[in-house]
């Protein structure tokens, strides 16, 4: 793992306190992700891949707690363990350098907004400077080309006011006057640009049609258009990481692929990395140029791609590729079930489920080796 | 732009608004019910509006004329209701008082105690409730119970202890109505807003880097309000029932108050005055009755209408 990774897991626990017991439900988990690729990160349902995932915005739901280890972000502010990070500078973070696309875009958009006012936002958390300084130019060019006088007083008016944002966004005058009915109308120049703004950004997304998109509310729009939105929420501030929790598992396949092709070709236009979760081995092998496998909080097996297919090591990812339908070929699972974190098996998590397990494997828990080159596996087979 | 007048970039900025209030008047065409209340409640406001010129405050007959044009004037001191006449349009009631000025000043009395007592409780319904909800733990314990505490006790009884303890007066009256009111209000929105939480886009919006404050605010709130809103316009007319109540026990205005509640009073010897004749004094109750039984009607038809229009989630389905 090396200095440059975009993004480094190391060792990150996270419990679940309730009420049954504590549910350990990440276990020294290790992860890195190069700059500018895409990691799928898969795995059976509860085995901690979305919750990987919000560890990495310090966003754990009520009941868990992040126990120990580190995540380092390196962005071009520099080099942070976002775990020892303040919620206001974390704050910065979100949505800025690592944002998210999630599951389900229907419940991922606030009914009572349109689009404009979605996307927008997301620009004015982190863009207001630039959006002022946008604003000012504009103001100034109305100003030079009008001769009304009545409109020029008024420009005039929204030019100070914009000067003062630009040269101290904190004023008390500002936000007196962003308070007052007839006044605080100055801020439509600034809506106007947001405007802009977003309907470039929905054309990008291959929205159709993005001027009239952006007036409409969350439930008038399809389930592939209303991810599109979602992810354009997403890339509004050209994150460095972009997480995706399962985009596609609630859409049909037709659209699915549309989705998993325009993450892609976002991803090379905005020089993001993907972090993409799925449970899904056909996406991954789509999508992804390497790939962590989960089993019940731990990393069992990463590998780029084309070797974890040709050449998978861990028990459970053969067990996994095995059980992928084909036809001609004759329905598998894997044997047993997925174990209660509340009390995980001794030694290897997947020793009760695994076909070579030993005696070794119910005791002692294995480590993460680097077997081949950039592929390791948590397995005492391979020491 | 430049091209523009400032007139014409004015009307392109506000189109979107209008569009919106066009579509909300299109929603409220399609249920007549609602369009009913409206034009209850309108009919009122006009009347509490145009109240010095419906009623003047100094007629001839007044035997005396206070400076307060919410003491009903009197003309004599006969205990005897007299029916409408020319002189009193709809009669008087027990002891000379207009039942028409009455009526029309008890209408702005009937505004001011139903909006004033809704608003206060909804604010501190709302102001706890939101604490409650968002904060959890410790906070939202503390005030629940608290709340729970008020709940217990039967409103109109614990709101005629707190009128006979702060003093009778209409101001008291208010006062106590949302003393009793405010736990509902903080129920509800508590409940909403914890269900809010769990949604998506709160995730959404946390993980797009919003504060605290704005999360609460802009996506909260303005998902959860609506149940309390809607509440609070069906309690509108209930409220001016229950300061009638509370008139009509002697707890409230004065007895020379413009007060549909003690107009009420008034009349309540006159319902079966004499047994061969039950119709006798009939305009000395059905009046008041008429009016807060509408008034109150209308409230609950237009909360109907508030939850149609402003609903965002139902309102485009």
């Amino acid at each position: 793992m090396q200095e440059k990774d975009l993004l480094t897991i190391k060792d990150l626990d996270v419990n679940f306190y309730t009420y049954e017991g504590v549910v350990e439900a990440l276990d020294h988990v290790n992860l890195s992700l190069k700059d500018g690729e895409t990691l799928g990160l898969v795995g059976e349902t509860g085995c901690g891949k979305s919750v990987t995932s919000l560890s990495v915005l310090v966003l754990v739901p009520s009941p868990g707690k992040i126990q120990g280890g580190s995540i380092v972000v390196n962005s071009p502010n520099g080099q942070r363990d976002v775990l020892t990070l303040d919620e206001a500078a974390m704050r910065k973070i979100r949505g800025e350098e690592i944002s998210m696309i999630f599951q389900d875009p229907r419940s991922a958009l606030n009914p009572v907004y349109n689009v404009e006012d979605q996307i927008g936002e997301v620009f004015m958390q982190h863009r207001m400077e630039e959006l002022n300084e946008e604003a000012l130019q504009q103001i100034k060019k109305d100003l030079a080309e009008s001769n009304n006088a009545f409109k020029k007083f008024f420009l005039r008016y929204q030019e100070g006011i914009y000067a003062k944002a630009v040269s101290n966004p904190k004023a008390l005058s500002l936000k007196v006057i962003s308070r007052i009915p007839v006044l605080n109308r100055y801020k439509n120049k600034v809506k106007q640009e947001v405007r802009k703004d977003v309907v470039r950004l929905l054309g990008l997304m291959k929205i159709p049609d993005p001027e009239r998109v952006v007036d409409m509310f969350p439930h008038e729009l399809s389930g592939g258009m209303a991810q599109r939105v979602v992810i354009a929420m997403a890339l509004s501030c050209n994150p460095g990481l972009l997480i995706a929790d399962e985009p596609t598992t609630n859409l049909d396949v037709t659209i699915q692929a549309q989705i998993l092709i325009l993450i892609r070709e976002l991803k090379e236009k905005f020089k993001s990395s993907v972090l993409y979760i799925t449970h899904d081995l056909g996406v991954v092998a789509e999508l992804c140029d390497r790939v962590a496998v989960m089993y019940a909080g731990n990393v069992a097996e990463i590998a780029y791609v084309e070797e974890l297919f040709k050449n998978p090591l861990h028990p459970y990812t053969q067990a996994l590729l095995e059980s992928i339908p084909r036809p001609g070929k004759k329905f598998s699972s894997i044997e047993g079930e997925v174990p209660s974190l509340i009390k995980p098996p001794k030694g290897c998590r997947f020793n009760p489920r695994c076909q070579k397990a030993t005696a070794l494997c119910s005791t002692e828990k294995p480590a993460l080796v680097e077997v081949d080159k950039d592929h390791f596996v948590m397995c005492h087979l391979f020491r | 732009m430049s091209g523009k007048t400032w007139f014409q970039e004015f009307k392109a900025s506000i189109k979107p608004s209008l569009k919106e209030m066009r579509f909300s008047m299109s929603r409220l065409k399609d249920s007549p019910l609602s369009i009913v209340g409206i034009v209850i409640i309108i009919f009122f406001a006009i009347i509490a509006v145009l109240a010095p010129v419906l009623a003047p405050t100094n007629p001839s007959w007044a035997v005396y004329q206070s400076f307060d044009p919410f003491k009903i004037p009197r003309d004599g001191y006969n205990p005897i209701p007299t029916p409408p006449n020319d002189r009193h349009l709809l009669g008087t009631t027990e002891y000379q008082y207009d039942l028409y000025y009455g009526l029309v000043w008890g209408t702005i009395t009937a505004f001011r105690v139903g909006l004033w007592v809704t608003f206060t409780s909804l604010a501190i319904g709302l102001l706890l409730g939101v604490l409650a909800g968002y904060y959890g733990g410790v906070i939202d314990e503390i005030l629940m119970r608290f709340t729970d505490v008020v709940i217990a006790f039967p409103g109109l009884i614990l709101a005629m202890a707190l009128v006979t303890a702060l003093g009778v007066s209409l101001d008291n009256v208010m006062l106590a109505l949302v003393l009793v009111g405010w736990p509902s209000y903080t129920r509800v929105i508590r409940g909403e807003i914890l269900k809010t939480k769990q949604e998506v886009y709160v995730e959404a919006a946390k993980a797009a880097g919003c504060s605290d404050l704005r999360v609460m605010l802009r996506h909260i709130l303005p998902n959860s309000i609506y149940p309390i809103i809607i509440m609070a316009s069906l309690d509108t007319g209930s409220i001016v029932l229950a300061a009638a109540a509370l008139s009509f026990l002697g707890l409230g205005a004065p007895p020379d108050y413009a007060d549909w509640g003690q107009l009420i009073a008034r009349s309540r010897l006159w319902i079966v005055a004499d047994p061969r004749n039950l119709l006798e004094f009939w305009h000395a109750f059905v009046y008041p009755g008429l009016f807060l039984f509408t008034f109150t009607l209308g409230w609950n038809l237009l909360g109907d209408a508030a939850r149609d229009i402003m609903d965002p989630t139902i309102r485009r389905r």
